[in-house]
């Protein structure tokens, strides 16, 4: 058959004209349907037909192992309605074209699952672990909800979903003969379990290392950072290959009590002077000296800014906030001082990135009530409160109609505090303020941040303002909200 | 024609299925769970749910649904049908929100109008013909065969000029070079030929192999045109089969007049294509006493909604009634005797040489079919390409185009399940996975 095929193929390839078809003998049982000699070119499609046909009717399967099924753990299944509202949920991000509203739901479903200890039904998990290769915040909370079946799953499917199984610690090989990625990884999980071991293997092998390897390895040790590192620290700092110092300065900075710490300290007392009770006076530098390009202190600003004031900014952030007791005790008192030669502004950024860093609460809680804030400081300062403070702070925003309250409330934990809310349904309902900008991106933020249960609230004020539809939304997406947290209740 | 829903509520997913597109949708689900609704209701005969939803202007829209057909009216500007007030309705009572209560005046009077309009049609359609209508209708055949055999002639020439030019360089001649030929095809009234010769036109872009591809099929419609040149001289059932892959169209009424085949009809899978802007529905159902298959075909224009009335997962007392043909496949589902049920387990399932053999029973007595249902006991397994198998080791590939069915391999672990697929000649399209009390599509 397979001869006839080949004679039928190569003359209607070129063509009848030039190749004309002659067939041989078809084999068994076709030789009575396609008899051998020449054919027309009707002849010889009829036959290719023929041929076609004939080997989809006869058609064998393949011989293959028989298939045994996996035996997994059993997990306990969400319930019936969660069920459901999964499978819509996850057909509404698929299909529609309100993804983000979608996507924040189904986000609060895994959530809510992951708390519940319960599965997603099975044959959900394909999309869910789609979702999360293209989205990694999913990702820990589909680890959580997925179970065993979904981790079995991504040992099928390695290079989209490897990311749901277990890193184990790299083999040791990757350290003696793996390229500087799998070093670097390897050296991270060594640390992490033992890092006096860490230490000694990078300590060993220190020479024979580039300066850009050196940096990335050194990065590596953030893990399991401790005290017993700073001498080693200290070294990096006189390297001469300027990666290798500019690596260990992070580190350095988070070492509390340091010698790094200490030298910072000393360049905050030695520059700032409480002038009376209401004044900083500030002392400048007089030149870039040695011992502040070895503590990793930048001279000249990527940003533009004055050069002095780059180097006053740098020391405020990377000295203990505690050494500004010698000014004065309370960091609110010393916020209000006015600060000689324009600089409280530098000394504002320097304080909230010293803040950030070294997650100062105090510090952080004084910061929140100034209105000279850094716009980009305004949630993560926030984050750092306990949760009274937070919502004190948010309310205060709301209040002052501070630009930072939409900010302030993405920081809180949610859902948000009753009193909180109460403020935030107060000024949705507020008709002045529907044009007002932030209006509209408060609403965003009382998608996710109000308790479910405020849903009839704001139906009710739809009717009193201008933008009514929105709130009908806003109430509709709350409603939502409530009805998938009644079904992991039943 | 009886059409009957059953009076149980439908599910979420049947509600949804009936959208003609995602935004209505999206617009839809925020309607149904907004406040915007008042004298909502449901009951009556036929069943039907009512209510009035407030808009942008004064007067709220009157929505209703005849949720038997299922039929919409909704007194808002849309154009999508079923507008998204029409599906807001259905999905609040799907969601178990809309009380049982008497229609009100305006759902009565609209029933009243459609039963008006059918009895007209009904009336028109059953009237006697004159003999002038008689002489004309034949006239009209008469015409329409002559054009249908001037367009097969002219495929069958085609065909030969392929072969005799050669074709080797097709990959490069686009889908151009089958398109001017399908048109032709589509104004001799043969649009079954020239949806055929449209799917050719994919095949020299189909990858490495594409000319045996190729070759075969053209060597099928070849054999289909001179079998339409002879088909007087064809035993009846192969004429009707050979007209039906023309492209004539039987009338409903006929079909329904015909034999009636009852069973409890299982719906075990169904797959939606889209063909120039059409899509349609394939609905396969498979006969539990009597094993047999069918197909129910559906129809729907750009921005309308595909029928949800026969849902995958359930089963149906039902006269069933078949296009006629040599192999008979396609079908309309007559009169329901009963309630729809839930379906956990179709049967009866077989295995892969029984199916084969099933296989090519069809082709024997139909040789231009390119799909034919499947219900398997057997597994999916992945790889290269994925394959399913049965208990005997024996195992199909999967269709390279169909999406690897993560969702029923997740389901069933591998093991083995209740399977509907379509067999096609480029592998099997995996449809419904019954595994573990769970309708798993793929």
């Amino acid at each position: 058959m397979s001869d006839v095929w080949a004679q039928l193929l190569s003359s209607a390839l070129v063509g009848v004209q030039r190749r004309p078809c002659v067939l041989g003998p078809a084999a068994a049982p076709l030789e009575t349907v396609i008899p051998a000699g020449p054919v027309d070119e009707a002849g010889l499609l009829h036959a290719a037909g023929t041929v076609t046909l004939a080997g989809r009717a006869g058609a064998l399967a393949e011989k293959t192992a028989i298939p045994a099924p996996v035996v997994l753990v059993e997990e306990t299944l969400v319930p019936p309605a969660a069920a459901a509202r999964v499978s819509a949920l996850l057909g509404g991000v698929r299909a529609t074209g309100d993804q983000r509203g979608m996507r924040r739901l189904l986000h609060e479903w895994l959530e809510l699952a992951a708390v519940h200890h319960r599965r997603s039904p099975a044959h959900l998990l394909p999309a869910l672990l789609d979702l999360a290769d293209q989205d990694g915040t999913l990702r820990p909370l589909v680890v959580a909800v997925g179970g065993t079946r979904a981790a079995w799953l991504a040992g099928l499917r390695p290079q989209q979903w490897g990311w749901m199984r277990e890193p184990g610690e790299p083999a040791e090989t990757a350290w003696t003969d793996g390229d500087t990625n799998a070093r670097v990884a390897y050296l991270g999980a060594v640390r992490e379990r033992d890092s006096a071991e860490g230490r000694r293997l990078l300590l060993e092998t220190w020479k024979n290392e580039s300066a850009a390897d050196l940096a990335k390895l050194i990065g590596a040790c953030r893990s399991g950072l401790d005290p017993a590192d700073e001498e080693w620290l200290e070294k990096a700092l006189d390297d001469r290959r300027v990666q290798v110092r500019s690596a260990a300065v992070p580190l350095l900075q988070r070492l509390p009590g340091s010698a790094y710490a200490g030298r910072m300290a000393e360049r905050v007392a030695a520059w700032f002077h409480a002038d009376g009770r209401k004044t900083i006076r500030v002392e400048f530098p007089a030149e870039f000296d040695p011992s502040m390009k070895r503590d990793g202190i930048e001279q000249k600003s990527a940003y533009g800014r004055g050069e002095k004031a780059w180097w006053i900014e740098q020391v405020v952030a990377a000295a203990p906030l505690s050494c500004w007791r010698t000014i004065d005790e309370d960091p609110a008192v010393m916020l209000k001082r006015s600060v000689g030669d324009d600089l409280g502004q530098v000394l504002r950024r320097g304080l909230t990135s010293a803040t950030l860093a070294q997650r100062d609460a105090r510090w952080a809680k004084e910061l929140c009530g100034m209105a000279s804030l850094e716009s980009y400081a305004a949630r993560p300062l926030v984050e750092l409160l306990p949760p009274a403070d937070a919502a004190e702070v948010a309310l205060a925003g709301l209040q002052r109609r501070s630009g930072f309250a939409n900010a302030f409330l993405s920081g809180l934990d949610r859902p948000w505090p009753a009193d909180v809310s109460a403020a935030v349904v107060a000024k949705l309902g507020t008709a002045q303020l529907t044009e007002e900008s932030g209006w509209r991106s408060l609403v965003t933020h009382a998608e996710s941040g109000l308790d479910p249960a405020y849903a009839a609230d704001i139906e009710k004020l739809a009717d009193g303002v201008s933008f009514g539809e929105v709130l009908r939304q806003l109430a509709a997406f709350l409603q939502i909200r409530s009805d998938i947290h009644r079904e992991f209740a039943s | 024609m009886v059409r009957r829903m059953s009076d149980v509520r439908w599910s979420t997913e049947q509600v949804h299925a009936l959208a003609p597109d995602a935004s209505s949708l999206a617009a839809a689900r925020k309607l149904a769970t907004g406040s915007g609704w008042s004298q909502e209701g449901a009951g009556g005969e036929p069943l039907s749910l009512w209510g009035l939803c407030k808009g942008s202007g004064a007067t709220p829209y009157q929505t209703c649904v005849d949720v038997t057909e299922p039929a919409y009216k909704c007194s808002c500007p849309s154009r999508k049908f079923p507008c998204k007030h029409a599906l807001a309705l259905l999905l609040r009572w799907s969601a178990g929100t809309l009380a049982t209560a008497d229609q009100p005046s305006y759902v009565v009077e609209w029933h009243a109008g459609r039963a008006g309009r059918a009895a007209k049609k009904a009336a028109r359609e059953s009237a006697p013909r004159t003999a002038e209508q008689e002489r004309a209708a034949e006239r009209r055949a008469e015409k329409r065969a002559d054009r249908m055999a001037e367009g097969v002639a002219e495929l069958a020439q085609w065909l030969d000029d392929q072969v005799r030019q050669g074709i080797a360089g097709l990959d490069r001649a686009g889908y151009k070079h089958f398109d001017q030929v399908a048109a032709r095809l589509v104004d001799a009234q043969a649009a079954g030929l020239a949806s055929a010769l449209r799917r050719l036109g994919a095949l020299p872009a189909s990858g490495a192999g594409w000319e045996d591809r190729l070759l075969g099929e053209l060597g099928l419609l070849r054999l289909l045109s001179t079998a339409a040149a002879r088909i007087d001289d064809l035993p009846p059932e192969l004429a009707d089969t050979v007209r039906a892959r023309l492209g004539h169209n039987v009338p409903t009424e006929q079909v329904l007049a015909g034999p009636k085949v009852r069973d409890v009809w299982q719906v075990i899978g169904v797959r939606d294509e889209v063909e120039e802007r059409l899509s349609s529905r394939s609905v396969w159902l498979i006969g539990r006493d009597s094993g047999r298959a069918a197909r129910v075909l559906s129809f729907a224009a750009p921005g309308q909604a595909l029928p949800v009335d026969l849902i995958v997962g359930t089963e149906i007392d039902a006269d069933v009634c078949y296009y006629p043909g040599a192999a008979p496949m396609r079908a309309l589902v007559a009169a329901r005797h009963g309630d729809v049920r839930r379906l956990d387990r179709p049967g009866p399932a077989v295995f892969v040489a029984r199916a084969l053999s099933d296989v090519a029973d069809a082709l024997a007595a139909d040789p231009w079919i390119t799909r034919h249902p499947l219900l398997l006991q057997a597994a999916v397994v992945p790889g290269d390409p994925w394959r399913v198998v049965d208990a005997a080791g024996d195992a199909l590939p999967l269709d390279p185009a169909a999406a690897d069915p993560w969702p029923m391999l997740s389901a069933s672990l591998g093991g083995l399940g209740t399977l509907a697929a379509e067999w096609t000649p480029r592998g099997v399209v995996p449809l419904t996975m019954f595994t573990a009390g769970e309708a798993v599509r793929a």
